[in-house]
């Protein structure tokens, strides 16, 4: 799935063998990711630093100078292992879509502060120039993310983000006068101008705008070798640091187990981080203990409220020293052998170091399924047809369960919030936001600003989703900004990541379903148990098409007690496959009530626990059902009585 | 959340009220129509009502009261409505008073209307009595099938113990507490002051009788019924018939079929796309039909048209063709992975079209149609 991004600035001289050998006997002497050496400014003490000035110097002079003989020479940097990102955010959420973690200046109308990094180049002289970027809302309005890049100190007469979809937008020749390179992405708009890469080359030749074709050139240009560099070995590796991935860490550290848990985030917690900011639902089932080490108090959705809940959870999986958080690195790819996974590799989303995760057991916690996909385990997306499983509930028919499938799904949402500062505030004019808001108003959001559409894929068509939610809000929050009495406020927080709800569902040996809820099914292994109401949402517009596209309302069905079978945790495919989260094995409707994170924390430890049992009898998932279940189901009831 | 009062004690209240309020309903004399509306939503058929025949009970929400639910019906005994006079208790921090209300649905089980007792006008729990825009209020509040009213429970509402986190504001005012915007929604949806009975009467209106209403519906439901649905503007009726139709009366009826797609929601749009059967899109003339509307529909019923398009008549293409700067990304890739497949369609009109739209700077997604022209 495309290719995945690669850290430092990187130097690549084109048909000059010689230098290609240098530079790997370099690398070899100094045991250090190539870029390091090639690049400088990070925060160092003024020892080392003159340290690697001279060390720079000893490069340049004994390694680089040879390369200015070569007229062709290229260097890509990708944009998001600049050395100082400013107030640019690093946004790793679609990758798998459009092939790189990339910097956005997320600065809610006020231009956010310059990112800079400095490159040592192979040569002086003239290079053209060319950003990866995006115009993502394009119109007949001026581009609401644009951005200027300057080299060694001046900016280049390019205006970037103005070509819908991702692209390599050209900015002319510039002059380097130095092999000492200064780059700088300065934000005009502070409407969430992007910058994937920065290419400069000695030849006017523009990269592969995208597809198979960018992966291969970038591979070309990164050098990137098969294999990860490193290899690490676990006995359970869990993608995905929500509130399941959490849950599943620490249940089988408590239980002894060598654990790794990756996540894309420098914060644990996902939809409840203080990042997404969604306050957790639910009952704590047996599991109180180790849930209320990473929930949050049910706070407004959006609160920075969560900051303190942030803070606890980090800190409450940090204190187990059998758990690896691999925090800013992100799964891009599991491979499994005759339905086995041997091994998951992930890159860091920032500098682009790659590490091979290899274990017995794997955790898929991301949410959308992602270790799953790639493993080839068996999974659902969108609204079953009614005859699947008898999920009709008459009082409301389609919208609840449609006679014929389809690929409606709940949305996603961004939340946000205001403030009413002392003195009245301006807001630019936002003519690219307004077409989507249209008349609506708004000073907060809350969960019900969704967006799901069903030509948009919640996975595929992310980036578009967080872009549409983007212009609602600024959209909505200029014209209420309209309104008398509203002088006053401005924005003080929205998030720039998707709060999901639905994606890809793991098919597990057992699918959890509205039946379950309605007949209260107590299972043998019932390891999850909750009350909450089957919640469904649908988009507004659907009965009322004048109604906003990013709006939704919700169905709920009233229930007592339900139960989630083990059998619903771990892949029936790939055998050593469990899912904790919204993955887990269910239908659209079985989804409604359990994908709340309370809930979804109940399976992650239910999964940790079956973990230690697998790793105890050196069995796989299925055997803990089919073998060991009195033994798990004493472990998990056992932990109801431990308090807090 | 009853706090100040024994368990035992409610009870012996609400029996005692139970009981007064079923004397006070029932020793006056019920003649036709209850308490006419005070609110309706379809006046029209109230107007015509002159019939009327008990057709099943209702629980109450407190188990202990029974209402008759009433069909009403036309001169030709022809349905129209279903009400109920209900008495029920509102109860707050354990004192309770009854409430007396007429509630209307329509005949798929739809709250619209409501009617009050002259003699036990509706008051807040101060007692001061409903002024007209309360009263209309109240119609709003029992028109919305997803009220916010619908995901609390009584104990949300009473439960007063819980301290206020942060103030909500909006347009510059303080609007409430606690959960933020949710409790801001039940305050903007509810008759101030009247809180209780708001929940009370929207739990009446919109429990379980729409299933029981929809059960009685299916008893009398004939084919006179269903072309008054059909031809009905109310879209709860429309897709009532729609969900009747058996594939052939579907086929015998698909200009009126047709005349709905045209007319309603994109809901219902969406039943019918899925509901004609496939060898359908066979014929020319249907799915010319279908298509033509394209520019004028909503775009998850362009998205549906699209995954038709396989099963369509390939003069279509033609025609959609001109909506192409109508379509969204994903929807312009599913048309000309249609036009790679099926490269005979590609004729110099189609052709030609590409080419002028791929040339429009205007239209954001030329460039999709540049790589197709490109490719093919």
């Amino acid at each position: 799935m495309g290719r995945f991004p690669i850290g430092k600035p990187y130097l690549i001289p084109i048909q000059a063998s010689e230098v290609k050998l240098f530079l790997s006997i370099l690398l070899q002497i100094t045991s250090s990711r190539r870029s390091k050496l090639l690049s400088y400014g990070q925060n160092r003490s003024t020892q080392s630093q003159a340290m690697k000035n001279l060390c720079r110097s000893f490069f340049y002079l004994f390694f680089l100078l040879p390369c200015t003989t070569f007229a062709q020479k290229d260097a890509l940097i990708e944009a998001e292992s600049f050395i100082d990102k400013g107030y640019w955010v690093t946004d790793p959420q679609f990758v798998q879509q459009m092939g790189s973690s990339y910097l956005m200046a997320h600065g809610m109308g006020i231009p956010v502060k310059n990112a800079s990094t400095k490159v040592a180049m192979p040569a002086k002289g003239k290079y053209h120039l060319w950003a990866r970027t995006k115009n993502w809302a394009p119109g007949n309005w001026d581009a609401p993310g644009q951005f200027q890049i300057a080299v060694n100190g001046q900016k280049v007469n390019h205006v970037f983000g103005k070509i819908p979809n991702w692209t390599w937008e050209y900015a002319g020749e510039v002059q380097l006068r130095s092999k000492e390179l200064n780059l700088e992405l300065i934000d005009l708009t502070g409407f969430n101008a992007r910058c994937d890469a920065i290419y400069l080359s000695k030849i006017k030749e523009a990269p592969p705008q995208g597809g198979t074709e960018l992966v291969e050139w970038r591979k070309k240009k990164l050098r990137e070798p098969l294999a990860p560099e490193t290899t690490k070995t676990y006995d359970l590796v869990i993608c995905g640091g929500g509130i399941s991935g959490c849950a599943a860490a620490i249940a089988a550290a408590e239980k002894g187990l060598k654990v790794a848990l990756i996540h894309d985030r420098p914060v644990l917690g996902g939809n409840a981080s203080s990042e997404i900011r969604v306050h957790t639902l639910g009952i704590y089932g047996k599991f109180e203990r180790i849930l209320r080490m990473i929930d949050t108090e049910h706070y407004p959705n959006g609160s920075p409220e969560a900051q303190k809940d942030q803070e606890k959870r980090d800190r409450n999986v940090q204190k187990y020293t059998n758990i690896d958080i691999h925090y800013n690195w992100r799964a891009y790819n599991a491979v499994a052998d005759s339905g086995v996974i041997q091994y998951v590799d992930a890159q860091h989303t920032s500098n682009g170091k790659r590490i091979r995760f290899k274990a017995p057991l794997f955790t898929d916690a991301t949410g959308d399924g992602w270790i799953g996909y790639w493993a080839g385990a068996e999974y659902s997306y969108g609204r079953e047809s009614v005859h699947k499983y008898g999920e009709a509930w008459n009082k409301w028919g389609e919208l609840w369960s449609p006679e014929e499938a389809d690929n409606f799904v709940m949305g996603s949402s961004i939340l946000w919030r205001t403030e009413v500062a002392e003195q009245a505030q301006t807001f630019q004019a936002v003519p690219w936001a307004v077409t989507v808001a249209k008349e609506h108003k708004a000073t907060a959001g809350e969960w019900y600003w969704e967006f799901s559409r069903n030509d948009l894929h919640q996975i595929d068509d992310g980036e578009e989703i967080r872009d549409h939610l983007l212009r609602a809000i600024y959209g909505s929050f200029s014209n209420a900004k309209q309104q008398p009495g509203n002088e006053k406020y401005r924005l003080q927080w929205v998030s720039y990541l998707l709060g999901k709800r639905e994606s890809r569902r793991l098919i597990g040996d057992h699918v959890f379903t509205f039946n379950d809820v309605v007949n209260h099914t107590q299972f043998p292994d019932s390891v999850v148990v909750e009350t909450r109401d089957i919640d469904v949402h649908f988009q507004r517009n659907l009965q009322d098409e004048e109604n906003p596209d990013f709006l939704s309302e919700a169905l709920f069905y009233k229930t007592k007690n339900y139960y989630i079978p083990y059998r619903s945790l771990y892949s029936r495919n790939v055998s050593n496959l469990f899912m904790a989260g919204r993955c887990f094995s269910c239908s659209h409707i079985g989804l409604g009530g359990p994908r709340v994170m309370r809930t979804t924390g109940q399976m992650g430890a239910a999964v940790g626990f079956a973990a230690a049992i697998c790793h105890k009898y050196k069995v796989q998932p299925r055997a803990v059902y089919e073998k060991h279940l009195q033994e798990y189901m004493g472990t998990i009831t056992a932990q109801q009585v431990i308090k807090p | 959340m009853l706090r100040g009062i024994g368990v035992g004690a409610l009870l012996s209240r609400l029996v005692l009220l139970t009981s007064l309020g079923l004397v006070l309903l029932y020793s006056s004399s019920i003649e036709l129509a209850k308490n006419a509306p005070l609110h309706m939503a379809m006046p029209q058929e109230y107007a015509r009502v002159v019939h009327e025949k008990m057709v099943f009970t209702l629980p109450g929400t407190d188990s202990l009261l029974q209402h008759q639910v009433w069909l009403l019906s036309d001169a030709q005994q022809r349905p129209l409505l279903y009400c109920s006079d209900v008495i029920t208790p509102v109860c707050i921090d354990g004192l309770c008073k009854p409430m007396y209300i007429t509630l209307y649905w329509n005949l798929v089980g739809h709250y619209v209307g409501y009617g009050v007792f002259q003699d036990n006008l509706l008051t807040k729990f101060d007692h001061e009595a409903f002024t007209p825009t309360d009263y209309a209020k109240l119609h709003t509040l029992l028109l919305d099938q997803h009220s916010i009213l619908e995901r609390k429970t009584m104990a949300d509402l009473f439960d007063q113990s819980i301290a206020a986190k942060e103030k909500i504001t909006f347009n510059g005012e303080e609007v409430d507490a606690v959960s933020g915007a949710t409790r801001a929604e039940i305050k903007e949806s509810v008759v101030e002051g009247a809180l209780y009975s708001c929940f009370t009467a929207w739990h009446l209106a919109h429990g379980n009788i729409k299933e029981q209403i929809e059960q009685n519906l299916l008893t009398y439901y004939d084919a006179t019924l269903a072309e008054t649905f059909l031809g009905s503007p109310a879209e709860d009726y429309q897709l009532f018939a729609l969900k009747q139709l058996d594939q052939n009366t579907l086929v015998r009826l698909l200009p009126q079929v047709q005349e709905i797609f045209n007319r309603t929601s994109p809901g219902i749009r969406l039943y019918i796309l899925k509901k004609l059967p496939k060898e359908l899109w066979k014929d020319e003339k249907i799915s010319q039909s279908f298509f033509q509307t394209f520019a004028g529909v909503d775009i998850n019923t362009r998205t549906l048209l699209l995954n038709n398009l396989k099963y369509a008549h390939p003069s279509v293409v033609n025609s959609l063709v001109n909506d192409l700067e109508q379509m969204s990304k994903n929807q312009l890739s599913t048309f000309l992975n249609y036009l790679a497949e099926n490269r005979q369609l590609l004729n110099g009109q189609v052709k030609a079209k590409l080419v002028q739209i791929a040339q429009n700077k205007s239209f954001t997604e030329n460039y999709i149609i540049e790589t197709f022209l490109k490719s093919n």
